[in-house]
């Protein structure tokens, strides 16, 4: 009992004293303690440390050193590391405390598996600062009286510490206030420094580890020194156009520091410096004068100073002061050229006299004009002209000869030394030889060979090439010792024609030219190619040179790309002279691709792709196949037109076999008459015009002329007559229509010629009309070889034609195309049955029969059926008879007589225009 | 060692010449020099700059109120023929009362003239030089005749004077100063101009 309340007592005072946060400050004291507390530990060393168990937990807790584990984080530290130096003590060792991490803990196990932890520290781990190197030390000057002094060092490696630097610095008898950098480890700044004293300078680092000290530097801050640069330069010009007078003010009196300096300076524009001698410059002083300088040129100056005896530093450069140097008189003559225009008249010349404007350097000055004189070295008695120009060019009018033209420009000092340009009446000496040129950077170089002569000067003309404006010229003179000029201003990718003219002291030679490019680039397009003519296996591909402007370059070749779909591009290299190239050996009717490369120096470019298609045939080979079939159709309508020609009876019994002549008929005594008796008086009231709008006649020679009586022929005669009268109308023999009368039944007039070859014996018509326009054809087709004696009323139609004329030699039966319908059929109809009315009875009677008869052959002819054709017929009937009902009634009482017409045939084929025999 | 004089509370004076080692090298004689210089160069500025910062009656009556005959300044009696050991020694004592003098000054007049900044930056400059100078002739004192120790006297001190008592007496000790450092620089081009 007693044992189990005692570890229970035991845990619970263990927990509490495992547990307390602060053992030393807390209510509860801990078990234990590990030495060293917190250290701080040099990289690399080895380090050992203690877990001291205090007796009070031996007692309560029944645990001893034997039971410590140490822990660094929660990573259990291998017990071989472990020692136990008594019961209370265990202790752990690291050879190499770069393996040590934060926190080490010492720890229990209670009761031999419980963790407990008895005590932790934090281990720190670094290295001891090194000695600061390189220790140096600079005085700005601030103002004035104002110094600071700014001393950097090298701290030495990262010590992984807290590591404190201190600069600090004494004299012998007095030490200053440290200096400690503020963010920094390697430099800080002093300023209260005194000058022409010894100072004592050094760096100290310190951390927990040790302390380190810079070697000292001694020096007197004086002797480095970065002195302000001098201010309030100025620059005023002297009398000497060579020279200008700076003067300044120093920062730093002598007494302190004695100064010496370095002037600098350059024209305006340029970048590059001159200096003054250093030498020159080497003692205090506040001015000094500039020498051999250009006049009127604008000068920059600036300056700097330190200590004259060279100890310090060079201050700053000051800032930049400019000043002008008086004008002097221009130095040489500006160079010039001439153009001569000769378009006006051979003998007199335009000469344009161009010159360049001097130089600043050479002009010394403001050039106020320019004075030019023409001497005629041809004729010496010829007065010198003298003109006073502002510009730079002039013009003059001169007759053709040999001129001496002499230039001077003149500034307010005075007048430069003359350039004399000769102008001779021909350039007639030796051209340079051998020009070339060559790219140099951003210059173009121009190089020729001397002329054996010696030459005075050279002229180098250049302009820039362009398709789109003149060629504006650029000249330059170069001396006659030299062989070649590096031309400025050049532009890359641009043509340039370059022309050198050398000048000799009696003449001038002729110019050698050479186009040129400072820098080439690929085209900036290809050409674009067309064809001009596509054939069966060849095509002419056309182009346009690319301009200049787009050449970048200059053209080596032109390449052609041709392709179909779906082969191998073929690649042809054309002359770059050429615009024009034929392609051979195409497939033909074929799609082609076809491009073109232009290609420089520097690379190529490539046009537009075009299309074309080789065609299927060659050239001939159309007229080759068909004029061959033309002739070979030609000849075979011919071969059958002759053979036509010799079997044309055998062919008209065929087609057109002997026909009863309807002369003979009965019917012929009455037809002619009919017109006389129905009185009518016009085609126009009778037949409008285009009431019919083709009629066909069939011709059918009659055997025997004479057969026919004259009474057969005398309705046609008649009909000849009134032949305006019948245009048109249709009819049949014997009338197949209402308004069918043998009078009518005659054709048009054009076929008056038809009309007299008519047979005498009619035997078979066929009367076809044609739809008019779009109408449905009515066709109507009559046969008749009966010689049923006619109506008596025909009869007694023919006795009023008996004075007809009948000199008709045929007789005519018609074929109608006609394109009447049902209106244009029944108003003659109903305008003739007007007529009727006046007849007599009996004539009536025989109308109304004709009709019967007429309309007993159009059903087959309309291809309608029976009842439909009779529906037809009693319509047309009716509608001739208006007004007169009793005429159907006549119709249908009188049935047989048509079917009892013995001999009448009827077509078995009915084709629009044409007929078929039966 | 050869003590000049009596040392009473002399905080500049030289008590010992080991620490000089390493520091007083051969150009400290040059310094020297170019440190009366520069004094020399400066006081008359320094004077009248003060004057003017005082105001009246000292910009118009410098003469009668700036008359240093009723002050202590040191004796400077010496020449340029004198013993080069007593002009040093001499030295010492005049610059030993004159930064002490000047720092009494300077702090009169930051309490005076607070925004007379340009007079307070001479002072200070000034005095700093003459601690310099001051380190310096220590230096030669000890390097060249074992003094570490010399007897220096200072002024009065103007600690609870009226302010126009103060600017007077600094009027009267920048007026000495300027007659003196002349003098010195003359006294001492010859000794230390470099052999």
């Amino acid at each position: 009992m007693f044992s189990r309340w005692s570890w229970v007592a035991c845990g619970f005072y263990l927990v509490l004293n495992i547990c307390s946060p602060d053992a030393s400050s807390g209510l509860v004291q801990s078990c234990g303690h590990i030495i060293p507390e917190s250290p701080v530990l040099a990289l690399g060393s080895n380090f050992t440390a203690l877990c001291i168990l205090n007796e009070s937990c031996l007692d309560f807790g029944n645990i001893y050193a034997s039971q410590i584990i140490w822990k660094i984080k929660n990573k259990l530290v291998p017990k071989e590391q472990y020692r136990e130096i008594n019961r209370t003590v265990s202790s752990v060792t690291f050879n190499d405390t770069s393996s040590l991490g934060t926190p080490l803990t010492c720890n229990i196990l209670a009761d031999g598996q419980i963790e407990q932890n008895i005590y932790g520290i934090t281990v720190t781990v670094g290295l001891a600062p090194e000695k600061p190197k390189n220790l140096s030390c600079i005085v700005h000057q601030v103002s004035r009286f104002t110094y600071v002094m700014t001393c950097t060092w090298n701290p030495g490696r990262h010590t992984f510490l807290d590591t404190q630097f201190k600069l600090r610095y004494s004299w012998p008898e007095e030490d200053f206030p440290d200096c400690i950098p503020k963010d920094v480890n390697n430099s800080c700044t002093i300023t209260d420094i005194q000058f022409f004293v010894n100072t004592e300078i050094w760096v100290e680092a310190t951390n927990a580890l040790g302390k380190a000290e810079s070697d000292r530097l001694v020096i007197d801050p004086v002797d480095i020194v970065k002195p302000l640069s001098p201010q309030n330069v100025s620059v005023s010009s002297g009398v000497l156009p060579t020279v200008l007078q700076l003067s300044w003010e120093n920062w730093i009196s002598n007494a302190v520091m004695a100064l010496k300096f370095n002037i600098r300076y350059r024209i305006a524009g340029d970048t590059n410096w001159m200096e003054v001698p250093s030498e020159d410059t080497a003692s205090p002083r506040t001015s000094f004068s500039v020498q051999g300088l250009r006049p009127y040129t604008e000068y920059i100056f600036s300056i700097r100073c330190m200590k004259e005896d060279g100890q310090g530093y060079w201050s700053d450069w000051s800032e930049e002061k400019a000043g002008i140097t008086t004008e002097d008189l221009p130095s040489k003559g500006p160079p010039i050229w001439r153009i001569i225009d000769r378009s006006h008249s051979p003998a007199s010349w335009t000469v344009h006299l161009i010159w360049k404007a001097l130089k600043p350097f050479e002009a010394n000055g403001v050039i106020l004009q320019y004075e030019v004189t023409v001497r005629d070295k041809s004729s010496l008695s010829c007065p010198v002209r003298k003109y006073n120009v502002t510009s730079t060019n002039h013009t003059l009018q001169l007759p053709e000869g040999t001129y001496e033209v002499t230039l001077i420009a003149r500034n307010s000092v005075g007048a430069s030394p003359p350039s004399v340009l000769l102008i001779p009446a021909s350039n007639s000496k030796a051209p340079v030889k051998n020009l070339r040129t060559l790219p140099k950077h951003d210059k173009l170089w121009v190089g020729w060979t001397a002329p054996n002569s010696y030459v005075l000067k050279y002229v180098i003309e250049w302009c820039l090439v362009s398709s789109s404006s003149d060629c504006i010229m650029e000249w330059q003179i170069a001396q006659g010792d030299v062989q070649g000029i590096d031309l400025k201003g050049i532009k890359p990718f641009k043509c340039y024609l370059i022309t050198v003219y050398p000048l000799y002291a009696d003449g001038q030679g002729s110019g050698q030219s050479v186009k040129a490019y400072l820098k080439q680039d690929r085209p900036s397009k290809g050409p674009t190619v067309q064809t001009k003519k596509v054939g069966k296996a060849e095509a002419v591909l056309t182009w346009n040179h690319l301009t200049v402007e787009e050449q970048n370059g200059f053209i080596r070749n032109y390449t052609i790309l041709y392709k179909t779909i779906d082969g191998n591009e073929t690649v042809v290299t054309v002359d770059p002279s050429k615009t024009e190239y034929t392609l051979s050996s195409l497939t033909s009717d074929t799609l082609y691709t076809v491009r073109m490369m232009a290609s420089t120096d520097n690379g190529s470019s490539t046009g537009p792709d075009f299309t074309f298609t080789t065609q299927k045939f060659g050239k001939g080979e159309i007229e080759a196949i068909v004029v061959p079939v033309c002739l070979a159709f030609l000849l075979i309508v011919l071969l059958g037109v002759l053979f036509c020609f010799n079997k044309r009876d055998l062919i008209k019994k065929h087609i057109w076999p002997i026909v009863p002549d309807p002369s003979k008929s009965n019917i012929a005594q009455w037809s002619p008459q009919v017109p006389a008796k129905h009185n009518f008086n016009s085609k126009d009231q009778m037949y409008p015009e285009g009431s019919f709008t083709d009629v066909s006649v069939v011709e059918i020679e009659a055997d025997d002329k004479k057969s026919f009586s004259e009474q057969d022929l005398k309705p046609f005669d008649l009909l000849k007559k009134e032949k305006s009268t019948s245009e048109g109308h249709s009819s049949g023999i014997g009338g197949s229509s209402c308004m069918s009368s043998p009078r009518q039944s005659v054709s048009d007039s054009d076929e008056g010629e038809t009309t007299q070859n008519t047979s005498s014996t009619v035997q078979y018509s066929t009367v076809v009309l044609n739809g008019y326009r779009d109408q449905t054809p009515l066709q109507v087709f009559s046969r008749s070889e009966s010689t049923q004696p006619l109506l008596d009323s025909e009869e007694r139609s023919e006795d009023h034609s008996g004075g007809a004329d009948s000199t008709a030699q045929r007789q005519q039966y018609f074929r109608q195309n006609g394109g009447q319908d049902e209106t244009n059929t029944d108003r003659p109809c109903f305008e003739r049955a007007k007529q009727i009315t006046h007849a007599d009875e009996g004539d009536l009677v025989g109308f109304v029969q004709l009709q019967i008869s007429g309309q007993s052959s159009q059903p087959l002819g309309l291809g309608m059926e029976k009842n439909t054709q009779e529906a037809a017929l009693s319509s047309v009937v009716q509608t001739c008879t208006e007004g007169q009902t009793v005429r159907p009634e006549t119709v249908e009482e009188n049935p047989l007589s048509v079917d009892e017409m013995p001999k009448s045939y009827l077509p078995q084929t009915v084709r629009q225009g044409g007929y078929m025999p039966q | 060692m050869e003590p000049l004089a009596a040392a009473s509370s002399l905080p500049r004076a030289p008590r010992r010449c080991a620490r000089f080692h390493g520091l007083c090298r051969s150009n400290v004689q040059e310094q020297t020099r170019r440190q009366v210089a520069v004094l020399n160069a400066t006081a008359q500025e320094l004077f009248s700059l003060y004057l003017k910062c005082q105001g009246e009656p000292f910009s118009s009556e410098s003469d009668k109120l700036c008359n240093p005959a009723g002050i202590f300044f040191p004796a400077f009696r010496v020449n340029r023929t004198s013993e080069r050991k007593e002009v040093m020694v001499a030295m010492y004592k005049l610059f030993a009362f004159l930064n002490a003098s000047l720092g009494n000054i300077t702090r009169d007049q930051e309490e005076l003239n607070p925004m007379a900044k340009e007079l307070l930056e001479r002072l200070h400059n000034t005095t700093k030089t003459t601690r310099g100078l001051i380190s310096n002739l220590t230096c030669l004192l000890c390097k060249n005749y074992n003094i570490f120790q010399v007897d220096v006297r200072y002024g009065d001190s103007s600690k609870g004077k009226s302010a126009f008592k103060k600017k007077q007496q600094g009027c009267q000790v920048l007026r000495k100063y300027v007659q003196v450092i002349g003098q010195a620089a003359r006294v001492l081009l010859p000794h230390l101009s470099p052999s």
